[in-house]
Order: structure tokens, then C-alpha cells, then sequence
């Protein structure tokens, strides 16, 4: 089997005639390779079973802010979205990058999605551990986005007071909720900036 | 300020041992100019070299002299993206933070452990390199260290005809550092738009030449008498832009002539350099995926 290499800025086709996926990045109307990996296209969407096997691959990838923006701010029956939807996906996958993410034993988990630190984004699940409590909030490190993705690093998060749970929000005491040290499975409600 | 924390050697120049059959007359010798001026020096470059860094790489530049060890050693290491600290303000962009550090044995001259004006100089110029390259956006709030450690600085041993040129030198060390450090963000799987690559070219006048300048590619100060002018870019090759220029000389200011042509030397260059990297990452890429063809077969 011999895949195709792609470094960054590497030419691989234009955006007439795909989508950008993960890896890629558009430039004056044409698909540029930015990370450095394997090229892969895959056709969106033809049958639900199918679909289903490429969702979690592609959450599995980094995240793709900017195709995935523009396919959530259409609406999904305009007739523009539907062919773009047609398009096939054109990404780049790291393939375990240097020999330190090879010998972590995990490799391959994401179908050649190599390890690579994904940040997690709105409407994901994360795992957390409970690291500091305050009467408005609860800090949290998140050691798990997607069920899958463990993170490296220590990414911070928090759970306000009012997101705890659905009904009786006035009611909730943070005290009362979490301990420190509890691991919380949570939905990212936003990853902007909270104070 | 003195650095008091740490047990320092000898302030000073430190001289290596010169044995018996490394006689003077031969090291005049070695100051020749070896190579054609279109023509860049040997470049040896592996990613992937420091196992705790999220991408790294070292490379190596032949000296001027090819019986010596002098050269450029160049180790970069990548950690990141990762979260920033709690005292960092908001921002939805990475973060990109240089460090370029000559390690204290590097030059004839030795250096401090913390780092000088001239370290910082060109880290800031490092950084200016890499952070038209990154795609900032792909990783909100998160930050990346970019930490290259100069082992052997672009020097030779023995005192050169020529007067020591310290800007072609830190010209020299900045071109390794863009390729090095564009290597090990290619190894750490960060997003770029382009491999950027450093290259230099200088205007120098020697006496064979009864002073008639001409340009180099990838200078040497060692093999020449005088530099008249250097320049250093970092280029990104398919979208034929520039990131980072850095041009020094004493030619007449108005030959806006000259000025072009030696930035279109150093891009050449650049696209030199730029072909090491390129043929490297790939030759990483069809490896790992044969070395992860082959750990799932014993999987089975």
C-alpha cells in the first residue's frame, strides 16, 4: 500500500472539486495540505451506515473550524449546501508524527488518525476531574474529549453554576454538587472566553 | 546583570587543543572557497529526534573546512499546542513563543546560560519567521514553545583571515533555525501554510577577484576577505511570499538593483534549503507508514 505523502503547502486540489477536511486549509480558491500525513478523500453521506462509520473518524482528526462553521451556518436543505455536501473530503492524516506518539501503544485508534492533541469543541463530551470549587463555579481539567481523544496536556475548563443540571438551577449549591477529585462526564456548552 | 545562580566557567575565549599534525599553514588552507558561489553547503536534517517533545528536530551544516568538525548544530524542540497559563490573558489564537539559546560551548567565545541581546534578537526574528506559517485560528487559546538550542555555532577554530563578521554568523544561525524549526512543527502536527526554510546570500569582495564583488549563496564568512552586504529571508516556496527579511551591508543605498538581487540569492537559497526539508518530512512520512503497516500485522 503506498499512500500518498502530503507536507504543509502542498498543492492537493481545488475547491471546485472538494471539501477541505482536516488537515487542509483553502488559499485563493484551492485546497492546500497544512499538517504533514497522508492524503486521504472520502465521499460524503452516501448511505447512514455509512455515515456513521465516518463520523467518529472525523471527530477523531483535528478540528476544522472553518468548514465545519460554514456547514453549520447554512441551513441543511438549501440546494448550495447539498452540493457542496456532494463534494468529496479531501484531509490529511498525521501518521504518528515523530517516534515518541508511535511507542504510546494506542496508535491507529482513529483508522491512521495518528495521536495529536484535539481540543474540544461546542456540543462535545468531555471527561473532567473536579479540581477546585467556588460558590459560582467549578474548575475542572479535562482529561477526555469524545469518549476516545485522552488529552496530553492540561486543558482547563469550567462548569458554572447555572449548567450543572436542567431544572431548579436557583437551588444548585457547587459545594453540593462536586467534591474535589470527582470525575464529571460533561457537554462543552461554549469555548469562548468566561471570566 | 551576573548570572549568580549557576557556576559559570571561565569568562572568555576557550581554546580546543590543536595537536601536532594540524599545523597552521594547512588551516589557511581550509579558508578557501571550496564550492561553486550558486551552491549551498551540506545540509543533514532528522525530525523527530527528542521522544518528551510534541515534534523536534536537529540539523547540521557542513563547515567551511571539510576535514574539521566545525559546522552549525542546530536542535529544535516543539511543545504544544498546549493550555496556557491561568494568568494569560484571552486569546483566540495560538500563542507562539521562540527561544533561540547558544549552548554556553557553542562559539569560540563562551556563552552565559541565560540569554543575551543577541539570543533574544533572534528568537524575535525566529518568531517573526514562523508566525506568518502557523495557522493560529486552528488552536484557540492554546500556546506553542519553540526552543532552539544552537550546539555548535558557525564558527572555525582557528582565527580566519578575513575580519569575524558577527552578522553574517547570527544571519547564518537564523537561516538554520526557520528550516529547523519548520521541521519540528511539521513533526509536531501543527497546522502551517507552507514549509518555510531559511537561506542567506552575502556580497563579498576578495582579492583574487581584484575586488570585484560577486554573490554567494550560503556565505561562509571564513572564506572570504570581505563581506559587503548579507541578507537572509524566510520564504515560503508555493505561495512565493516572504515571512522574515533580514538585510545588513555597507553597498551604495540608492542601487536598489543590488538590494533585489541579493534577496532573490538568498531566496534561492531558501528554495535550496526548503528541498532538504521537503525530501526529509517525506521520507518520514512513507517510514512511520510502514513501520504502522507493520506493528498491525504483528497486532494480527
Amino acid at each position: 500500500m503506498n499512500t500518498p505523502a502530503a507536507i504543509p503547502g502542498q498543492y492537493l486540489g481545488p475547491a471546485s472539486k472538494f471539501q477541505p477536511g482536516p488537515g487542509t486549509h483553502l488559499h485563493n480558491g484551492n485546497i492546500w495540505a497544512s499538517v504533514l500525513g497522508t492524503i486521504s478523500t472520502s465521499t460524503p453521506g452516501l448511505t447512514s451506515s455509512q455515515e456513521q462509520a465516518e463520523a467518529p473518524k472525523k471527530l477523531a482528526g483535528p478540528p476544522k473550524r472553518l468548514t465545519r462553521i460554514a456547514a453549520l451556518a447554512e441551513p441543511r436543505d438549501s440546494p448550495q449546501s447539498r452540493s457542496q455536501a456532494l463534494l468529496p473530503v479531501i484531509s490529511v492524516c498525521t501518521a504518528g508524527g515523530s517516534n515518541s506518539r508511535g511507542e504510546n501503544g494506542e496508535e491507529g485508534g482513529g483508522g491512521g488518525g495518528g495521536k495529536r492533541e484535539v481540543l474540544p469543541e461546542v456540543d462535545q463530551t468531555v471527561l473532567c476531574r473536579v479540581m477546585r470549587i467556588m460558590p459560582r463555579q467549578a474548575v475542572v481539567n479535562i482529561l477526555v474529549v469524545n469518549e476516545t481523544n485522552v488529552l496530553e496536556g492540561e486543558w482547563q475548563g469550567v462548569i458554572r453554576v447555572q449548567d450543572v443540571r436542567a431544572t431548579e438551577k436557583d437551588k444548585v449549591r457547587m459545594v453540593e454538587s462536586f467534591r474535589p477529585g470527582d470525575i464529571v462526564r460533561a457537554r462543552v456548552v461554549s469555548t469562548a472566553h468566561m471570566p | 546583570m551576573a548570572d549568580r545562580r549557576r557556576i559559570n566557567g571561565p569568562v572568555g575565549v576557550t581554546s580546543p587543543p590543536v595537536y601536532a599534525n594540524h599545523t597552521p599553514g594547512k588551516a589557511q588552507k581550509d579558508t578557501v572557497q571550496q564550492r561553486p558561489d550558486n551552491t549551498l553547503r551540506q545540509i543533514f536534517l532528522k525530525t523527530g529526534i527528542t521522544p518528551s517533545a510534541s515534534g523536534s528536530a536537529y540539523l547540521e551544516v557542513t563547515g567551511p573546512s571539510t576535514n574539521g568538525p566545525s559546522g552549525l548544530k542546530l536542535n529544535c524542540t516543539v511543545h504544544g499546542p498546549r493550555s496556557l497559563a491561568k494568568s494569560t490573558p484571552f486569546t483566540p489564537y495560538t500563542t507562539l513563543t521562540t527561544h533561540v539559546k547558544y549552548a554556553p560551548f557553542a562559539t569560540r567565545q563562551r556563552r552565559g546560560y541565560l540569554r543575551d541581546s543577541s539570543e533574544k534578537d533572534l528568537g524575535v526574528h525566529l518568531e517573526t519567521a514562523l508566525r506568518g506559517v502557523i495557522i493560529a485560528d486552528r488552536w484557540p487559546k492554546s500556546g506553542v514553545d519553540i526552543i532552539v538550542t544552537v550546539l555548535e555555532g558557525d564558527q572555525p577554530r582557528e582565527v580566519f583571515k578575513g575580519t569575524p563578521d558577527e552578522g553574517i554568523d547570527a544571519m547564518n544561525v537564523l537561516s538554520g533555525c526557520i528550516t529547523v524549526a519548520s521541521a519540528a512543527i511539521a513533526d509536531a502536527g501543527i497546522d502551517c501554510v507552507d514549509m518555510v526554510a531559511g537561506g542567506v546570500a552575502a556580497l563579498v569582495a576578495s582579492e583574487e577577484d581584484k575586488g570585484e564583488p560577486r554573490f554567494v549563496l550560503d556565505p561562509a564568512p571564513s572564506e572570504h576577505d570581505k563581506i559587503l552586504a548579507g541578507c537572509c529571508v524566510a520564504y515560503l516556496p508555493s505561495r512565493d511570499e516572504i515571512t522574515n527579511l533580514w538585510y545588513k551591508g555597507q553597498t551604495s543605498g540608492n542601487d536598489t538593483l543590488l538590494y533585489t538581487q541579493l534577496v532573490e540569492k538568498a531566496v534561492q537559497a531558501s528554495r535550496g534549503a526548503n528541498k532538504v526539508l521537503v525530501d526529509t518530512l517525506k521520507e518520514g512520512v512513507t517510514e512511520a507508514g510502514k513501520q504502522s503497516k507493520g506493528s498491525m500485522e504483528v497486532d494480527r
